[in-house]
């Protein structure tokens, strides 16, 4: 294993860890907020129960991902001190405010958690929602630096120094916003459709259980929101990304040739070598259209680019189809058991569909991970896109298997206690929160 | 501007070393524990810690983003020459922030909340000694540039000599001594409350040793700690503080009031890291070949340190209301107890037990 490789790979490795964290500390303060919400309105025990029990699971997932974004913030510098060197005072400032809203995160978590019984109920409710605000917040400056990695701004490149630094004009950056708003509505789908997927698994165990439909009911309501909306963002993104970063987009795309009216391949497994895609089909026009807006617009090709510029083409594409592929599925779903709320509630918790729903579990954070893959991987060879190569960015120290394997170990057994942690908060439900059990479903 | 910088930059690292070390230090306190008290200490630590842990950590990603964003320069250099120690203690911190919130929310109580209890406190123990080192190899300063050696030479042997070891167990009895002092004014029964005093008498004895061992080990390499010391006014100011302030503190902890005992162990901790830190400033790292890099030298140009400085005022607005209703809610006495007759002076500790502060009679 190559340094460079090995360097790659733990920040991979730590990105994809820390971010199913960072999902759910920005949008399960949501649910939870709603849950509580009801509770204050209501004073149904089911509502008292089901906050208590999110926000438990928001304690133990958020002191995670604060311990692991602690080590994502050296990380950058560890592995990657020549891009900090120079990134650091350009970038530096939304982290500066990431930190700020973290900072205030983990205050209202406090607040929150502890609170009950010591604050007074809208201050309490309202440390509930800051959590969730200043989690989105820092959700957003985080985007925003990686936005600008793809997109860089606010400074002039000379001879290897940047000058002239504007870091206000670095932070809002052409990418920011869509980036940033396609990361935060992946967040509120993803965790939406895993409370729903778990608690519907539990309902198929535990059938008619209260707890659990109300549970369902507030989480697939984020859910599919989320999911609905994101075509959109991700449309105006992909739109983005044919202007500002062509190759990224023929990557993902698998677009070898330039070609005007071009279509829009689904599925197939692509040879970079060859630039042919096997097993796969195009929908004429359509990337065109999506890419343009005009079905007779050119799309550039990867062949059109140096080849050592590209990024690895396979991996992108299949990201890319993933995530879409999960994305449409989610809403198909979030809008099907919508409907039969709506039109047939009789069979919005019959068993074939809570398998459906459990089934989805993971979906979000799937697709989260694949999206992530696609952007980070697509811009590759690049960590600042077209003026630093990852390679160069690289720190010295050598033997770098060394805390790639310690980080893997860390975090590989980290994600056993934590499913084995979650195993047995589920099994305590039905000891803990059994009162709803009696109350009137309909109700 | 960037004296401004400097000041949070400082601050943050004293805030994080008197916070987020008592936390460090409650771990090192849990395993300087007999077995009959675990459960008390284990409770005990869990009330004090569990509603502040997170936003006392804050103060080191604070620092950091400080550095990265306000001195790119020497985050990146102290980033390749401390990896390994760095990463070690990423490793802790993350183990023992996990498993002390894996061992309170456990659905259930049985052999698992033994290995997180464990898991805590030896990555605790481990994160602070790795901190002392860091520490203790910058103030060292013998480092070689990353082109300029081999690899244990570069990445190993800067920060694992005798006298980083000594100053990272320095650092671990300085930690546990907070954790003590933080503990005994938290509502504890007398049996813990006795159990935190005799272990604050032993860490205050451990202290002084191991500062003579610091000390004997920097004369053994060649580190002209004294005279780096005794040339800082301000360390010699710091130093002659720190050692005044143990007197009140020992008196005050005899109350039952405990803020000014927390009051004097903060002004005293504050005292030892500023010391420290004026005796490196403004110099970071120290190259072993004489070179160095100073932290005005590393600093990003100006339109960044108005920015961030801008960033820092304004999040200080949010920060801190915020930080005062937290520890307000968490860290005052109850609202609700009744009148409580003026203490006289000198009223030897009684043990305030276990109150509820749900419960006005608590």
């Amino acid at each position: 294993m190559t340094d460079l490789l090995a360097a790659r790979s733990q920040m991979a490795l730590s990105l994809a860890f820390h971010i199913i964290f960072a999902c759910i500390g920005m949008a399960m303060p949501l649910l939870m907020a709603t849950a509580h919400a009801l509770w204050l309105r209501t004073r149904r025990q089911v509502y008292y129960d089901l906050t208590k029990a999110w926000s438990r699971g928001v304690a133990i997932f958020f002191a995670t991902g604060a311990v692991s974004g602690t080590a994502l913030s050296f990380e950058l510098g560890l592995l990657w001190p020549g891009f900090m060197e120079h990134a650091g005072a350009i970038i530096g400032m939304p982290f500066s405010w990431e930190g700020t809203a973290f900072f205030v995160e983990a205050i209202a978590l406090g607040l929150f958690l502890y609170g009950w019984n010591r604050l007074p109920d809208p201050v309490h409710w309202l440390s509930g929602v800051v959590v969730g605000l200043s989690g989105l917040a820092s959700g957003m400056f985080v985007i925003s630096a990686n936005a600008w990695m793809n997109s860089p701004a606010g400074f002039d490149w000379v001879g290897g120094q940047a000058i002239n630094i504007d870091p206000w004009a670095a932070m809002f950056n052409d990418r920011m916003l869509n980036m940033g708003i396609h990361m935060l509505i992946a967040s509120v789908a993803a965790t939406g459709f895993a409370v729903a997927g778990l608690h519907a698994l539990l309902l198929i165990r535990n059938p008619g259980h209260l707890f659990h439909q109300k549970a369902i009911k507030i989480a697939l309501l984020f859910g599919s929101v989320a999911a609905l909306v994101q075509p959109v963002s991700g449309d105006l993104l992909a739109k983005e990304t044919a202007v500002k970063q062509p190759l990224k987009l023929a990557a993902m795309e698998a677009h070898f040739e330039t070609e005007k009216g071009a279509g829009l391949l689904v599925g197939g497994i692509p040879d970079p070598d060859t630039g042919e895609v096997r097993y796969g089909f195009k929908i004429p026009w359509l990337l065109s259209v999506l890419a343009y807006g005009d079905p007779d617009a050119t799309v550039k090709g990867l062949n059109d680019f140096p080849k050592e510029e590209h990024p690895n083409v396979l991996l992108t594409h299949l990201s890319f189809q993933i995530m879409v592929g999960l994305g449409s599925l989610m809403m198909l779903v979030g809008a099907g058991w919508h409907w039969l709320r709506w039109r047939k509630p009789q069979h919005m918790f019959s068993p074939r569909v809570l398998w459906i729903l459990a089934v989805m579990t993971p979906s979000g954070f799937l697709a989260v991970e694949a999206g992530w893959c696609v952007t980070e991987l697509g811009r590759q060879p690049w960590i600042i896109y077209g003026v630093m190569k990852t390679k160069d960015a690289l720190t010295p120290m050598p033997g770098l298997w060394l805390p790639f394997t310690l980080f893997t170990g860390v975090y590989v057994i980290l994600s056993v206690v934590l499913v084995f942690l979650m195993i047995r908060q589920i099994r305590s439900i039905p000891a803990h929160y059994s009162q709803g059990a009696g109350e009137n479903p309909d109700a | 501007m960037l004296e401004a910088i400097l000041f949070f930059l400082v601050a943050s690292l004293v805030l994080y070393a008197i916070l987020g070390g008592a936390d460090y230090g409650a771990g090192i306190v849990e395993l300087m524990s007999p077995a009959h008290l675990e459960d008390q200490i284990e409770q005990a630590v869990y009330r004090a810690m569990a509603p502040v842990w997170e936003a006392n950590h804050m103060w080191l990603i604070l620092a950091v983003v400080i550095l990265f964003n306000g001195f790119p320069g020497a985050y990146a250099e102290i980033s390749v020459l401390l990896h390994m120690p760095l990463t070690l203690m990423l490793i802790c911190i993350i183990i023992r922030g996990c498993a002390f919130t894996f061992r309170h929310y456990d659905a259930f109580v049985d052999k698992s909340t033994a290995l997180y209890s464990k898991a805590f406190k030896y990555s605790s123990l481990l994160a602070t000694t790795l901190m002392g080192m860091m520490a203790g190899a910058l103030t060292k300063g013998q480092f070689i540039s990353a082109d300029q050696g081999s690899y244990p030479e570069v990445y190993w042997l800067p920060w694992t000599s005798p006298f980083c070891i000594a100053v990272g167990v320095f650092t671990c009895i300085l930690f546990a001594f907070q954790a003590t002092v933080f503990l005994i004014g938290e509502p504890i029964s007398i049996e813990l409350r006795r159990h935190c005093r005799r272990l604050a008498i032993i860490l205050q004895i451990f202290a002084i040793v191991c500062g003579g061992i610091v000390f004997f080990t920097a004369d053994y390499e060649n580190i002209p700690l004294v005279e780096l010391f005794f040339t800082h006014p301000v360390s010699v100011f710091c130093a002659a503080m720190a050692t005044i302030l143990i007197y009140p503190l020992w008196r005050s902890l005899r109350y039952i009031n405990q803020w000014p005992a927390r009051l004097f162990l903060g002004s005293q901790m504050s005292c030892i890291s500023i010391g420290w830190i004026a005796m490196q400033y403004p110099l970071l790292v120290r190259y072993k070949d004489g070179s160095h890099l100073s932290l005005i030298d590393a600093a990003a140009p100006p339109e960044t340190l108005y920015y961030l400085l801008w960033a820092l005022g304004v999040g200080s607005l949010f920060i801190f209301p915020a930080l005062f209703l937290l520890f307000r809610v968490f860290k005052s006495k109850p609202r609700a107890r009744p009148h409580r007759p003026r203490r006289a002076a000198g009223q030897p500790l009684v043990d305030i037990g276990h109150f509820d502060h749900k419960d006005p009679f608590g």
